[in-house]
């Protein structure tokens, strides 16, 4: 039992609050950046995106808007009205004011808004999935603990006891590591050996960094990738390798950070060789990446650092 | 203080097991997703330019010319584009349709013939690197 305990890393076990709060403080400037773009993004430019485009034959909103009409989902004003909710929540969110209320409006208006963008774009991009879906983990775990949570702020021990539930890394991890599981898979059922091929890393590259017929290197990552096929199968290979094993990998407490730093590093190749912003996936990855203890340390040893008269650390787990 | 209640152990099961299950049910369920980007193998790939008599560049995608990596996504995709008549971009198209494609679409859209198509093929060049391995040039007149 000892031995199976030691392989989660204590991934079951109630934890402080810092780690969550860094990344839930990530999540919701990301939700306060978005709401600030639609707020001021003008008409022209909301004219110029794929639906308005005249070849456009029509659109299907897709994921959390797909009952709207078409055109609701196409309105500026809809857009406009969903950002300033979102930004009122996500304030009062980051403040601690409301434990229920904008946790649910924020996730339900950042959900709507992602859905809105993809429903705006051709070639959408799977980069706004995390970011969702980390979201709606805090927004559950906020609603589910508010009375412990108000109790433990106002008692002055939100930052040092153990008061975020074991479940919320737990669900993060889960979903992280089945997404990736299923896109190796799929990798591996649409490509079977040739999934790791070099020559079809090198022509994706190719492709985003090149014109009509002409070769435009423009990133040194780039470049290696292009000039070297063995680098490519290698890059190609671990990709779908690490893909293929996340969930696996994820649960195991000394293989995660590892697992979590090689997929960090696949989507940090993809940034700087195919301009592809997996931003928000690469955040989270190196998240997981820290041990959980780690970040009650660090803040352990910055608070000693910075007030001599911090209060003592207590664990409840 | 971190008991979890019977409600909370039910909502909490229930979203853990809808990570893994709902990708593999519906494959795009936002923020769900078992359809990840550049899944598709291939060793070479496909793109093509049009142009009229005046050397205006027309629209790949007016003309059915899109050649997506990602063209297994398409379904999925919320715009929706004029089909592409030269997919999959991973192997040759049969040019005879699509010059009598884009004859066609030029007539309804009077655009100035002749038309001049283009298709360029990269892939394997020397073992090691990828380029442009093969091209292709079509005028298209008014009539065929």
């Amino acid at each position: 039992m000892n031995r199976i305990t030691r392989l989660w890393d204590g991934l079951f076990e109630p934890r402080r609050a810092v780690g969550y709060e860094l990344l839930l403080l990530a999540v919701l400037l990301k939700a306060v950046r978005d709401a600030v773009h639609y707020l001021t993004m003008s008409a022209e430019e909301f004219q110029q995106i794929d639906p308005f485009l005249p070849q456009t034959l029509k659109v299907v909103p897709t994921g959390w808007v797909a009952w709207m009409p078409v055109d609701l989902a196409l309105s500026q004003a809809l857009q406009r009205g969903l950002a300033l909710v979102l930004l009122v929540a996500a304030v009062l969110w980051l403040l601690k004011r409301s434990f229920v209320i904008a946790p649910l409006v924020c996730t339900i208006c950042f959900g709507l808004l992602q859905s809105l963008h993809l429903s705006h774009m051709f070639n959408y991009k799977h980069q706004h999935l995390i970011t969702t879906w980390v979201m709606i983990v805090f927004a559950v775990v906020y609603i589910l603990r508010q009375a412990n949570f108000r109790i433990a702020l106002r008692e002055r021990r939100f930052w040092n006891e153990a008061v975020y539930p074991a479940w919320a890394a737990v669900l993060i991890i889960s979903f992280l590591g089945f997404q990736y599981t299923y896109s190796g898979i799929e990798k591996l059922r649409q490509g079977g050996l040739q999934a790791g091929s070099g020559v079809k890393l090198q022509l994706l590259v190719h492709k985003g960094n090149a014109s009509f017929d002409q070769l435009t290197r423009t990133s040194p990552a780039a470049r290696l990738i292009l000039e070297h096929r063995w680098m490519a199968t290698a890059a190609m290979t671990a990709s779908v390798i690490f893909e293929t094993g996340a969930v696996v990998a994820f649960f195991i407490g000394w293989l995660r950070p590892w697992w979590a730093l090689g997929l960090a590093g696949m989507h940090v190749a993809v940034i700087l060789s195919m301009h592809i912003p997996f931003l928000p996936n690469t955040l989270v990855l190196c998240w997981l990446a820290v041990p959980f203890a780690w970040w009650s340390l660090a803040f352990d040893a910055v608070r000693s650092r910075l007030f001599s008269t911090a209060r003592p650390v207590v664990s409840t787990s | 203080m971190n008991t979890a209640s019977r409600l909370e152990q039910l909502i909490v099961g229930a979203l853990l097991a809808s990570t893994a299950l709902v990708p593999p049910l519906f494959v795009e369920a936002f923020p769900y997703s078992t359809a990840p980007m550049f899944a598709a193998a291939f060793d070479e790939i496909w793109s093509y330019s049009l142009k009229d008599a005046d050397g205006k560049v027309l629209s790949n995608d007016v003309y059915g010319l899109r050649t997506n990596p990602n063209w297994y996504l398409e379904d999925f995709y919320a715009v929706k584009f004029p089909a592409t008549v030269v997919a999959p971009p991973t192997r040759a198209a049969d040019m005879e349709t699509v010059v009598a494609h884009i004859r066609e679409t030029g007539r309804a859209r009077n655009e100035k013939f002749p038309l001049q198509l283009r298709a360029i093929c990269c892939g394997n060049v020397d073992g090691s690197r990828v380029g442009v391995c093969r091209r292709g040039e079509w005028t298209i007149e008014d009539s065929p």
